[in-house]
């Protein structure tokens, strides 16, 4: 063993919300969210796959494995090699094996001119995962047009943070105690895809047209698109008709912007819009209105502070952190499997995304795709590069009456959008 | 790229219908007056941007239907011929008992999402628990308590030495052993319940894990103890 003796092992504890996510997860919930950027030429496999070994190392996050404490969940470097790039054979979002993938919680596949990072919610969230991302891209760029590197040297992007504080408990004041929501909400029920696939149409909208729509309006990007999707279900799913169950959405918010930090783990926190279709004659400007007034009143800092604050002081209750990990887990899944179907579905917004202006004409769009999990038949995940806002569907269910809805609002509020699926709406019967 | 008229929307797919509202798509229907045979070649429709995915027949999944099913019906035939002919002994017990485990083991043993030490610990639980099963089955004796358990920790923390000795991440073993001493600890209340008869083999059966733990971390310096930190942090 004298003559083993390996350099010391890092490890690090989970973030706040992390500490959920190894819990729930199965292989029909995986919690994996893929983000894709697609190039203007198709992939070279050996040299993305050497990216990816040269881009790992630099991000603690990413190069590492999740292990089982006692106590806690905890991640530890991994030793092993990068994860294989392969070629898209499999259905997006796939649960990440990490005895499959050299203990690995990401993969990273292509398929033509698209690049997927496939994240495993544990590592981070969608903004720690986009800063990985686009380092991957970054270096392959440099690799395949050498005149890049001249121009931008060999290092990493200055923009690119390898921050890994917990920005939760760096941020938290004690708090009074929440209730976890536990009021049903309306579920979008339908003939249901095979249980390993799902749905997905991207919709590529005009941002230029999307921003002139919401200032219309008088209110956010982010506010609009809610609120057509809640139009779109209370016309076309519930017809028009009242229904005694809310139309609930959860929100993930990045707190980064809010808490001055630039984290690579996960630090963000779900707020819910809440539209409760008690008649039938709702117009889709008070849909507008309920869901803007739902989410100012949400989201602002202290308000955002509230919510993850308890989730925090809890974590730091020494009583609590002293029960073993298996009790814990208990009482964490009875407290999920109650609140998982207080939500009819998620809507992500990632925002705008910016690359280095050296790389601009070699990145064609960015899109975010999310996982199906119980309850939730249906989510949307929006992102928007240069002059195009991409909204992907994500659905457990063949019917497509709701993105139809959704797209027919946009396109009569005068926005051009064009569509793409992955092709399971196809499939013979 | 086509044009649904209905939603008013341009489609990328390489598709004859809208996804949206299954209508027919606008170029498709020009190409259809100008060109039947045309049509039958964008019979397929399909996604540019996603392969086309070949679900995957599941071999495993299929033998694991085989060995549930067969396993089902020896112990029904077993049974029943055992009820028709019954001579004071239940035998088809040990059959029931034995196909059980069988079924377990290839429905673990090949879980994807276990790893290697959990598989070991948990087949060989469920072994000891077979050991117990088969015993009182055959009219108690005591050798399952007083020999199979503890033979199975002695294996298993053979198998540990030689692991940790044969691989660079020797530390990732320490939590197996710490787990061996603890279920070894509990063996000990047999003691007072008249199950285990033979306290030399109990006291060694402890002593086994506990002393190799001992020696781990002595001899394991930093690296142990880091580990033992990691896994115990609260």
């Amino acid at each position: 063993m004298a003559g083993k003796r390996t350099s010391e092992m890092r490890w690090d504890k989970l973030d706040n919300t992390a500490n959920l996510f190894p819990v729930i997860v199965s292989e029909e919930v995986t919690n994996v969210y893929r983000l894709t950027v697609t190039l203007k030429e198709d992939i070279d496999p050996e040299l993305l796959q050497k990216a990816l070994d040269r881009v790992l190392p630099f991000f603690d996050v990413f190069h590492s494995k999740l292990k089982k404490g006692f106590f806690w969940y905890y991640f530890e470097t991994n030793k092993k090699p990068a994860p294989r790039v392969k070629e898209e054979n499999e259905v997006p979002c796939r649960y990440i094996n990490p005895y499959e993938n050299n203990d690995y919680l990401f993969r990273v596949n292509y398929y033509k001119n698209r690049i997927n990072l496939e994240v495993f919610h544990v590592l981070t969230d969608a903004n720690g995962a986009l800063m990985f991302l686009k380092e991957l891209t970054y270096q392959y760029l440099r690799y395949k047009f050498p005149e890049l590197e001249k121009q931008v040297g060999t290092g990493l992007n200055a923009e690119t943070s390898l921050d890994r504080e917990d920005s939760y408990l760096k941020n938290y004041k004690k708090s009074a105690k929440k209730a976890y929501k536990t009021e049903k909400a309306l579920i979008i029920k339908g003939e249901k895809f095979p249980y390993d696939s799902f749905g997905i149409i991207h919709g590529h909208l005009n941002l230029r047209q999307l921003k002139d729509v919401a200032k219309k309006y008088e209110v956010t990007v982010n506010q609009y698109l809610i609120a057509v999707v809640f139009w779109s279900i209370y016309k076309e799913y519930l017809n028009g008709q009242p229904c005694k169950r809310p139309i609930s959405s959860v929100i993930p918010v990045n707190l980064r912007p809010y808490f001055d930090s630039n984290t690579t783990k996960n630090f963000f926190v779900v707020v819910s819009a809440v539209f409760r279709a008690d008649r039938d004659d709702y117009t889709f400007e008070e849909v507008l209105k309920i869901v803007k007034d739902c989410l100012n009143e949400q989201i602002n800092k202290e308000s955002l502070e509230k919510l993850f604050s308890y989730n925090v002081s809890n974590e730091k209750n020494i009583v609590i952190r002293a029960i073993p990990l298996f009790i814990k887990n208990i009482a964490m899944k009875s407290i999920f499997l109650k609140s998982k179907k207080a939500n009819t579905m998620s809507v992500t917004n990632l925002g705008v995304c910016k690359v280095d202006e050296a790389y601009k004409e070699y990145i064609e769009h960015f899109y975010m795709t999310l996982s199906m999990s119980t309850g939730q038949n249906i989510k949307g995940a929006v992102v928007s590069y240069e002059d195009t806002c991409i909204f992907t569907f994500s659905a457990a269910i063949r019917e497509t009456a709701i993105q139809k809805g959704f797209f027919k609002k946009l396109v009569s509020d005068g926005i051009s959008v064009a569509i793409e699926s992955n092709g399971v709406y196809y499939e013979q019967m | 790229m086509s044009k649904c008229n209905r939603c008013n929307i341009t489609i990328y797919d390489d598709t004859v219908k809208c996804p949206l509202c299954n209508g027919v798509l606008n170029d498709l229907e020009e190409r259809i007056q100008q060109d039947s045979a045309n049509m039958e070649e964008k019979q397929e429709s399909k996604s540019l941007t996603y392969p086309s995915l070949k679900r995957k027949f599941q071999k495993l999944r299929l033998v694991t239907r085989i060995v549930y099913f067969a396993s089902i019906v020896a112990s029904f035939v077993c049974v029943l011929v055992n009820v028709l002919t019954f001579k004071e002994f239940w035998w088809s017990w040990i059959v029931v008992a034995g196909l059980a485990y069988a079924c377990f083991t290839v429905t673990y043993s090949t879980a994807k999402s276990t790893g290697h030490r959990t598989k070991i610990l948990i087949q060989a639980l469920g072994a000891c628990i077979l050991a117990v099963v088969l015993d009182y089955i055959i009219g108690y004796r005591g050798w399952s308590f007083n020999f199979f358990i503890p033979g199975a920790v002695v294996s298993i923390t053979l198998t540990v030495i030689v692991l940790m000795a044969a691989t660079e991440n020797w530390q990732n073993y320490i939590y197996m052993l710490i787990i061996l001493v603890a279920f070894s600890l509990l063996y000990l209340i047999f003691i007072p319940l008249k199950l285990v008869t033979f306290e030399i083999v109990s006291i060694g059966t402890v002593a086994f894990p506990s002393l190799t733990l001992l020696w781990v971390v002595f001899f394991g310096d930093r690296a142990a103890h880091n580990e033992i930190k990691r896994r115990f942090h609260v």
